[in-house]
């Protein structure tokens, strides 16, 4: 299987603890930063219609859906609150320089 | 003291003449039809305190499915959180009771459109977002249940604190209607009818057989023999009674297969029912109805029909076709009772108008009208 990378963002762009809502061709990503790391998930809740780049960072790695306030770890995707149960995609990061890359 | 509790009072002496003996007792007068105090009083007295049936189990019949409904303004859900279990309960989001449900379907969670507090299927609050800082607790929190129970596949729901137990309000169904066995049936059609005038006219019109052979005569009228009906009256306004008439179709002739409780009954045996307040139950030899009269507003009603069958009805050859004239058949009585009803519903607002004598084929409405009396004036 093929990755193909892909610039989505700069670094300067994705504070400490916060996020940052892109948009790749017709789908959503949301990034993280955690300790210095940047992550990357789905945008799109699994639960609801919700962007989770709205959401609150909360309890060292968890995001959490700002509509029913339901958590997933940021790392995994997995779900870990309720009434999150279905995982979120994770998609793998690199920082070259200034630039933020994908793997799609 | 309210309105309608005073025009109650004042109307005791027009009362006391539905009162007297059957053979001079007069109809209710127009203004139990008519008024918007007595329609308000209605719902409290009687619609807020007797079991009523408001759905089919079919209506829910998988784990998820959910279903709205409204009885006089107060909306609930009825739905299946498992197997095994019917719940009811207020549609009314513990926060500002905006309805958290709409029409029916299947969902494992409903999320309120105003703030999106989200409750499970079975009305638990699973979470109230932004209620972090909040110091009430809600960890038990959870819709308002509605008293329940199910009966021969009808959900039966009671809105009082302390519902008269159900097996005291069936007892007298449970025994004599050998013939509803709607537990042994499906559901074949749901017919919803919507008819101008007091639910009162139409609940007495479905038990009026004296006007049979007058307004039906072009549907199932010219087979109902109405003077030899003998009416069983029970307590609390209820009644049955069985007589001969025919299938009820077109033509007559049976359609469906014979009911296997009643192949040893003549083939035009028909069967009757009223549970009060708004029920009315009816059967042939291949088919049950159960007419559910449901009070909109004090000169409006929705009339909700249940076509029921057991199973093997279903398998008849052209079954689709032969349902659709059923149902057709079904409202062309109503249609052919609609322009007597709505006129009736003209005059209870005239002071013109003077009830009548009732004729004896009437026993039936006289002892729903003075159940109504004993429950409105208590």
């Amino acid at each position: 299987m093929t990755e193909q990378w892909k610039q989505v963002a700069t670094v300067d762009e994705i504070t400490e603890g916060d996020t940052l809502r892109v948009e790749v061709g017709d789908q959503a990503l949301c990034l993280y930063r955690l300790d210095g790391t940047v992550y990357a998930t789905q945008d799109l809740c699994t639960h609801g219609q919700a962007s989770l780049a709205d959401g609150l960072i909360v309890d060292g790695g968890l995001i959490e859906c700002p509509l029913h306030e339901g958590t997933f770890d940021i790392r995994t995707g997995a779900p870990v609150g309720a009434p999150c149960k279905v995982a979120l995609s994770c998609f793998k990061v690199r920082v070259e320089g200034q630039d933020v890359l994908v793997a799609l | 003291m309210s309105t309608a509790k005073e025009k109650i009072i004042r109307l005791q002496p027009e009362f006391d003449k539905t009162r007297q003996k059957l053979s001079v007792a007069r109809h209710l007068p127009g203004a139990v039809y008519s008024s918007a105090d007595i329609y308000a009083l209605e719902k409290e007295k009687i619609f807020m305190t007797h079991w009523l049936s408001v759905a089919r189990v079919e209506e829910v019949a998988n784990v998820g499915d959910y279903m709205t409904f409204s009885v006089m303004g107060e909306s609930i859900v009825i739905a299946r959180p498992s197997t095994d279990e019917i719940v009811v309960y207020m549609n009314q989001c513990l926060h500002r009771g905006v309805e958290v449900a709409s029409g029916c379907g299947n969902l494992e969670e409903f999320s309120c459109p105003y703030h999106a507090w989200l409750y499970g299927i079975d009305g638990k609050l699973i979470s109230a977002p932004g209620m972090k800082a909040c110091d009430v607790d809600l960890s038990q929190a959870s819709l308002r249940r509605v008293t329940s129970h199910v009966w021969r596949g009808w959900v039966f729901v009671n809105f009082a604190e302390e519902p008269v137990p159900f097996e005291e309000f069936i007892e007298p169904y449970e025994r004599s209607l050998w013939w509803f066995r709607t537990d042994e049936c499906k559901l074949a059609d749901r017919v919803v009818i919507d008819v101008k005038c007091n639910w009162k006219f139409l609940t007495e019109n479905l038990i009026d057989i004296y006007h049979v052979g007058v307004i039906h005569r072009n549907t199932f009228g010219g087979f109902v023999k109405g003077e030899q009906l003998k009416f069983h009256l029970e307590k609390d306004g209820g009644w049955h009674t069985s007589y001969e008439a025919r299938p009820h179709s077109k033509s007559g002739e049976q359609v469906f297969p014979t009911l296997p409780w009643a192949t040893d009954k003549p083939s035009g045996i028909a069967c009757k029912a009223g549970i009060y307040p708004n029920l009315n139950l009816s059967m042939r030899s291949d088919s049950i109805r159960a007419w559910h009269v449901w009070p909109v507003t004090p000169d409006t009603t929705r009339i909700i029909c249940y076509l029921m069958f057991p199973p093997e009805a279903f398998d008849i050859p052209n079954y689709e076709q032969e349902l659709a004239k059923y149902r057709e058949f079904v409202r062309q009585i109503i249609a052919e009772d609609a322009v007597m009803v709505e006129s009736l519903q003209n005059s209870a607002g005239s002071k013109f108008f003077t009830p009548g004598p009732m004729s004896p084929l009437e026993e039936a409405l006289y002892h729903m009208e003075n159940h109504y009396l004993e429950l409105m004036s208590a």
